[in-house]
């Protein structure tokens, strides 16, 4: 080992990092080389010099101490607050799911195609193919398995049926029956179903309100220009039903 | 009022006071100092989860330290104010702990911090560098020619006007 290497690894050999052998051939060296060996020396003199003179340093950690105790402690309690508020969150979200998932779509889904159908077929006059008649509205309610007096009881007082028809509400076959006062047209969807009712949602979709009613036997989908008039519709159908 | 201390706590707070005598070299002013050590102990806690139990606890603080120090953008030009400084105890010769001082300030910044920690601190050449996240072979070359600077500096026979000018900003 040469004295260029030497001083190269003497930061290593100061700190003790180099592996037996090396430290023997360093050892061996500084032994017959005097200046190499002052170098070493020296070094280690100015290191605890060095050292000496700033570990004397007087560093109290008195204030900063509890400082630091206390700003952990917010930390930690700020941690725990946003736990609570992710689980609340998460919570929040699962009802939300579960409400979307198995209450809400149905009713939105049904409620848009209730609205599109109501705008399309009724406001803008795009399909022709409507029974008028009250007997062959009679047969197709049947045909649907909707009793037929169940269709003249929806209609609120003042209004009469005009018309119906077959159309799909959120892929389901429904029985689309127009009432009329004269002047205004209000359209209601049917359509039978099992199982218990659900409470009367309500939702407003642009120009339109729509309210549908679950009863134990039927799904009713209310649709008018105003949400009154929707409401007005819905609880008199409620009632019928 | 004292909060309970945790694992965490119990494991750190033991390296305040050398975390606080190296925050002081770095900042060079004590609330500054003060406040860099805080926010280390504060990052540590947080990244308390990534620490291995068994590892180097020291190491890891300091690590912390060194990144939050730059990643503050700390890199301003300071002077030395000599009444930011410790006083010395009484043990150590006041008018050395201050000849000592100010070679080091007059060091550059990069061969202060290892001279600091390989000294003072005593960490090794390895540790320095994850310290400092630099090569191996860069905290040798720095740690022998901080040594060689101060050694010049300090030399008894060196006038003080032959020193170089100071160099050390931060």
């Amino acid at each position: 080992m040469n004295c260029a290497e030497i001083a190269t690894l003497s930061p290593l050999y100061l700190s003790g990092e180099l592996d037996a052998e090396r430290t023997a051939e360093v050892g061996a060296h500084l032994r017959i080389c005097p200046a190499c060996a002052r170098d070493i020396e020296q070094q280690r003199d100015l290191d605890a010099r060095v050292r000496g003179a700033l570990l004397a340093e007087l560093r109290s950690t008195g204030t900063l101490e509890p400082r630091i105790h206390r700003s952990i402690a917010v930390a930690r309690a700020k941690r725990r607050v946003m736990a609570v508020g992710l689980v609340a969150a998460g919570m929040v979200l699962a009802a939300g799911f579960f409400f979307y998932r198995f209450v809400a779509p149905p009713v939105s889904a049904l409620a848009m195609d209730a609205v599109r159908d109501h705008r399309r077929e009724v406001i803008e006059k795009r399909v022709k193919k409507w029974r008028s008649d009250a007997r062959e509205i009679d047969a197709l309610a049947q045909r649907q398995s909707i009793p037929a007096n169940t269709i003249q009881a929806l209609a609120r007082s003042g209004y009469r049926l005009d018309r119906a028809r077959l159309c799909r509400l959120a892929g389901s076959l429904y029985m689309h029956l127009v009432y009329t006062d004269g002047t205004r047209e209000m359209s209601v969807f049917l359509r039978p179903r099992q199982g218990v009712g659900a409470p009367m949602l309500a939702q407003n979709l642009d120009a339109e309100s729509v309210v549908a009613v679950e009863s134990s036997g039927m799904t009713v989908v209310c649709v008018a220009e105003e949400s009154q008039a929707a409401m007005k519709l819905a609880r008199s159908v409620a009632a019928a039903l | 009022m004292n909060a309970p201390q945790d694992e965490f706590e119990q494991m750190a707070m033991p390296h305040l006071s050398s975390l606080l005598r190296v925050a002081c070299r770095l900042s060079r002013d004590r609330a500054a100092a003060e406040d860099l050590v805080q926010e280390t102990m504060l990052r540590a806690w947080r990244a308390r989860h990534q620490f291995r139990q068994g590892s180097n606890a020291r190491a890891w603080l300091f690590r912390i330290l060194f990144h939050q120090f730059y990643s503050e953008g700390r890199r301003v030009r300071v002077e030395l104010q000599t009444d930011a400084l410790p006083a010395p105890d009484r043990t150590v010769d006041p008018s050395d702990a201050m000849e000592v001082n100010q070679a080091l300030e007059a060091l550059s910044a990069e061969h202060r911090a290892v001279l600091l920690l390989a000294v003072v601190e005593g960490f090794t050449c390895q540790e320095i560098a994850g310290i400092l996240s630099i090569p191996i072979g860069t905290v040798m070359s720095r740690l022998s020619r901080a040594r060689q600077a101060l050694r010049e500096r300090l030399a008894p026979d060196t006038p003080c006007a032959q020193l170089p000018a100071k160099g050390g900003a931060l």
